[in-house]
């Protein structure tokens, strides 16, 4: 647990059209081009502009650049400031821009920024955005033999969408609207396309409710119940009622799966944000979403991939033979990959990488 | 940090240091200004306020960063010296100024406020009037800017008889009841600032003449 943090955050925003007194300030920032008071602010910043490739030396002014500057008390790292600033600091700047009485060019932030702790009197640069901070490594592709997932994208796209039927280009739209997720800024985009991406892959027809989607992806995560928990081998059903968090975690993503339906629908119907999802998804489960869908998506994708290797053409077809499509080319066993990557990822604490 | 600074090699900063006040603290800052070391002395202030966690070095660091128009920096402090001084008015006021800065004038009625009651507990009388004219000025200004004569009258009468109104609130004043179409109030607002002429901007010139024009045609009316 590290102590409570006392934080100046100054993000650089542009704001070209506007011209206002210097400084004016918008809910709980400041904007303003002046140079911030405390020693090593502007070394940062110079540091941050030169990291985000843009030229500091000729000023913020004539670029019609602003910095927008609030302070946060008793925050708990330096991430959760910088992302609220970023999320609070967008909200002011639409709000402006939407209510002006004329058009100016968008208000926009350039990424740039610094972060002055109060206590420790350091300034820091914003480096680079906090989204891209994924797992990241390096693939080494050989192609002597036919290899995943080369083959599979080969397949599917050297050919016209209708070969592969409904479960070919749902798959197409689905990778689509799941990069997509990765691109936004705002949790509850990303949230909502992930939504997008999973149900692609799972719903059979336009009046199934979302209810019945949680029996699937939690089939896809390897807690398969009722039709899909019978389709599953005697033996892996064996091993996973042997792991002891199992009935646990069953019934806890059961509930998380419940209340996100219910965000998801205040964010598709009543514009639902980031910054006002906490009435429905508090912190952790958040968190817990994030992680979720990142281990479901590809499980759903490879369902998909493995019924189309087996001949299945429809959504319903799939998930009618879940069974088959969960087994087939399967090397992990099912119990093994339940409680040392599904159960284990979930249980591991919030870091960076969640935010 | 402090003792990096050249500004902290100075006399004025060791009677600053020693004594917080606002005697010390107006000849440090003259001195810092006049050789070239006034970017000095924010860093130096906080270095200090970050060693004593006195509550006097924050107010003195609000007011500051206020007078470089710092507006972050000035409330996160001007809060510290609220919050360290276990309540006392004149961080409150310094709170309220900086509000004022931000325009939010709902929350600067709201600061003044709760001053006007801490201000019936205060004995000394020299103490309590200059918090009244603060609570006075702010709620002219935060009113005004509403455009809302009516409620800020008691308050200006209060001014007009102490016979002094800072030159922001002056303009606040006369751009507020131009609004309000209270052209007798453009007028008081014209008195007050059409002296400092070399210190008004053209649209404020423009309002000066504006409420003179006024007076004076309501003096030539009012002839016999």
């Amino acid at each position: 647990m590290t102590a409570p943090l006392d934080l100046v955050v100054g993000l650089v925003v542009s704001m070209k059209g506007l011209i206002a007194r210097d400084p004016f300030a918008l809910g709980a920032f400041e904007f303003t081009t002046k140079p911030d008071p405390m020693a090593g602010c502007e070394v940062a910043l110079t540091e941050s502009f030169r990291a985000h490739g843009h030229d500091a030396s000729t000023g913020l002014e004539p670029a019609g650049l602003r910095i927008a500057r609030t302070f946060f008390v008793g925050v708990e790292s330096r991430e959760h400031a910088i992302r609220s600033a970023r999320l609070h600091a967008q909200e002011a700047l639409v709000l402006l821009a939407t209510l002006l009485p004329f058009s100016v060019p968008p208000f926009r932030q350039t990424g740039a920024g610094y972060v002055f702790d109060l206590r420790a009197a350091q300034a820091d640069p914003v480096l680079l955005r906090e989204r891209t901070r994924v797992p990241a490594g390096v693939i080494a592709r050989l192609d002597e033999l036919a290899t995943h997932p080369d083959l599979a994208v080969n397949t599917l796209l050297s050919v016209h969408p209708d070969n592969y039927g409904e479960v070919g280009s749902a798959i197409r739209r689905s990778t689509h609207w799941h990069h997509l997720s990765h691109e936004v800024e705002d949790w509850t985009e990303a949230f909502l396309l992930s939504w997008m991406a999973a149900e692609t892959l799972t719903r059979v027809t336009s009046s199934e409710p979302l209810a019945g989607l949680t029996a699937k992806w939690l089939a896809a995560l390897g807690f398969g119940a009722g039709r899909y928990g019978r389709q599953l081998r005697e033996s892996d059903v064996r091993e996973l009622l042997r792991i002891p968090e199992y009935r646990h975690w069953s019934r806890r993503l059961r509930r998380l799966f419940d209340r996100a339906r219910r965000a998801r629908n205040a964010i598709a119907h009543a514009g639902f944000r980031e910054l006002d999802i906490g009435h429905y998804l508090d912190d952790e489960d958040r968190f817990l979403l994030k992680r979720v869908f990142r281990l479901l998506m590809p499980r759903l994708t490879r369902l998909a991939l493995n019924g189309l290797a087996l001949g299945v053409r429809t959504i319903g077809g799939m998930w009618r033979r879940y069974g088959d499509c969960f087994y087939h080319v399967r090397g992990v066993p099912l119990g093994v990959e339940v409680r040392g990557t599904i159960i284990y990822s979930l249980e591991q604490p919030p870091g960076a990488w969640d935010l | 940090m402090v003792a990096a600074l050249a500004l902290c090699t100075s006399s004025e900063w060791a009677a600053y240091e020693s004594n917080p006040g606002p005697e010390t603290l107006g000849a440090l800052i003259s001195t810092a200004e006049g050789g070239g070391l006034g970017q000095e002395i924010a860093p130096a202030l906080y270095g200090l306020f970050q060693a004593t966690r006195h509550w006097k070095v924050a107010q003195h660091l609000a007011q500051h960063c206020l007078r470089i128009s710092s507006l972050t920096h000035a409330e996160y402090f001007a809060r510290e010296a609220l919050q360290l001084s276990g309540d006392d008015p004149f961080a409150r006021v310094s709170v309220a100024n900086v509000l004022w800065e931000r325009r939010l004038p709902n929350a600067v009625l709201h600061e003044t406020y709760i001053l006007r009651v801490q201000t019936r507990r205060i004995r000394n009388r020299v103490t309590r009037r200059r918090i009244q004219g603060e609570i006075a000025e702010l709620n002219v200004r935060a009113l005004m800017y509403l455009a809302n004569p009516q409620l800020a009258r008691p308050w200006l009468t209060f001014l007009i008889n102490r016979n002094y109104m800072t030159l922001a609130t002056a303009i606040t004043l006369a751009f507020g009841a131009r609004h309000a179409r209270a052209w007798e109030l453009v007028y008081v607002a014209a008195h007050v600032l059409a002296p400092h002429e070399t210190r008004i901007g053209s649209r404020v010139k423009a309002l000066v003449k504006q409420g003179l024009t006024w007076g004076l045609c309501r003096a030539l009316r009012a002839r016999p």
